[in-house]
């Protein structure tokens, strides 16, 4: 699978999925008190972030993009910042256009 | 020796010292010194460690083969064994540079034993959770941990202990430390008296140790479970269940032609335990197979990964007690009986633990939310 470098291309459109990944998860009380305002970089797993917390990011990344994350990408690794999970959204919902 | 010859030095032995041992290791519930130091001369403490490292080089299935082996021996000699391995697959995994990388090489090359002490009072065994935490002074560094179950942890040379990473940390940001147990007071809280896998000595214990930064391992616990401890043990656990289960379908089969056409037609339970002994063997080699992958960096542990390996320790964990107890009937009062060739008793009270080794309504729990997303192939 070849990894958009999603950064460069969509400016814009990357601070938009990066701030609806982060409001998702305030909505979902994953890190309440941290995810509202932690580095787009910072580690989710070194913040406290547990297995079964990152399960309902997954359900609700999903739900909310209308992705299907293929099993590859469901590792500890693509959940691991608010910008890993916005390069896994960009990328996932880039291969879906025609 | 060569990793293809292990499993057939594993039978010897557990047909020798480890059976020779393992009533008594199993009545008096002390640890099998003899089976251990046995295990240790013929380099198989070392067998998960690659060759270039000092090990044996034993790959998963390889593991996997010779936990079975031994467990037709000896149930708590090959848990030790199994758990140990586990230990030196994550010191092995954990990228150690320096002093770490040294005291590693040194665990591997000396065959020390090494135990983990993952569980904790108020949190039990969920091994992604710690309350105590690596208090950090200057050089030195020290943790205070009451740990719920630590198998052979008062007679392992080394311990690893699970913390986190600093007391400000949150529960979920751990760190591993490799604590020399010349290093630790070790206070046993309580006794050690349970059904089965009495071998194992595996009381509640409290660890207190002061050490150098460089005993705390650098990748992070989170990543070293997922990809290395929960897997691994999760196989060989299995291997050393399917050997207890395989050893008590061999003796109700014993049984059975001892008592010769005297007995009437053979009990359909020795059907029942070959067909469910298959299907585990079946589960298990494909476990072991994907779980090398995963520890060699070929793949990747995902979720289906994940719930593919702690269905196997479901499944093999409830299945094995039933051929156990299949195994029980066909041998009726010589199965039920502590001694002669054919009794079943001690199979099947250690067979007992696997359902509470990790508690399967925790792992059913955590399956249903992760069947949420997990992608079948």
């Amino acid at each position: 699978m070849t990894t958009v470098p999603a950064r460069a291309v969509h400016g814009n459109e990357r601070i938009s999925v990066e701030r609806r990944v982060r409001d998702l998860l305030v909505r979902k009380a994953v890190l309440p008190g941290v995810v509202e305002s932690v580095d787009a970089d910072a580690d989710l797993w070194e913040l406290g972030m547990e297995s079964l917390a990152m399960v309902g990011v997954m359900v609700a990344v999903e739900d909310e993009f209308g992705i299907e994350f293929p099993d590859e990408r469901l590792t500890r690794e693509t959940f691991r910042s608010l910008s890993m999970i916005t390069d896994a959204v960009m990328s996932l919902t880039e291969e879906d256009r025609p | 020796m060569r990793p293809q010859d292990a499993t057939g030095i594993c039978a010897e032995l557990a047909r020798g010292v480890l059976a020779r041992h393992a009533a008594e290791v199993d009545r008096d519930a002390r640890f099998p010194k003899e089976a251990v130091d046995a295990l240790r001369a013929h380099g198989l403490l070392a067998a998960a460690a690659p060759a270039e490292r000092g090990g044996l080089g034993a790959d998963v299935p390889t593991l996997a083969r010779m936990a079975t082996a031994l467990a037709r021996g000896c149930g708590a000699t090959a848990m030790i064994w199994a758990m140990h391995q586990v230990q030196i697959a994550c010191l092995l995994a954990a990228n150690a540079g320096g002093e770490l990388a040294e005291a590693v090489t040194r665990v591997v090359h000396d065959q020390l034993l090494v135990a983990s002490a993952t569980s904790e009072a108020g949190i039990g065994g969920a091994l992604r959770t710690s309350a105590c935490a690596v208090e950090r002074e200057g050089a030195a560094a020290r943790l205070d941990k009451r740990a719920t179950t630590v198998s052979y942890g008062v007679e392992a040379d080394a311990l690893l202990v699970s913390a986190r990473r600093g007391p400000g940390s949150p529960p979920a940001d751990q760190v591993a430390v490799l604590v020399d147990t010349a290093d630790a007071h070790l206070e046993v809280l309580g006794g050690w008296n349970p059904l089965g896998m009495r071998g194992t000595c595996s009381p509640a214990l409290r660890i207190r140790a002061g050490f150098e930064h460089w005993r705390i391992l650098p990748a992070p616990f989170g990543d070293l479970v997922a990809r290395v401890m929960t897997p691994l043990s999760h196989v060989l656990w299995s291997g050393v269940w399917y050997g207890l289960a395989a050893e008590a379908a061999d003796r109700a089969v014993s049984h059975t032609r001892a008592r010769g056409d005297a007995g009437g037609p053979p009990s359909g339970s020795l059907a029942e335990m070959r067909w469910r002994l298959a299907g585990l063997e079946a589960q298990l080699g494909a476990a072991a197979a994907e779980t090398q992958d995963v520890l060699t960096g070929a793949a990747e542990p995902t979720v289906a990964f994940t719930l593919r390996v702690n269905s196997l320790k479901l499944a093999v964990s409830q299945n094995a007690v039933d051929v156990g107890l299949a195994a029980m009937r066909v041998c009726g009062m010589a199965g039920y009986s502590e001694e002669g060739s054919h009794s079943v008793a001690r199979l099947l009270r250690d067979l007992l633990s696997a359902p509470l080794m990790i508690n399967n309504e925790r792992l059913v729990a955590i399956g249903s939310q992760l069947a949420l997303v997990a992608r079948e192939r």
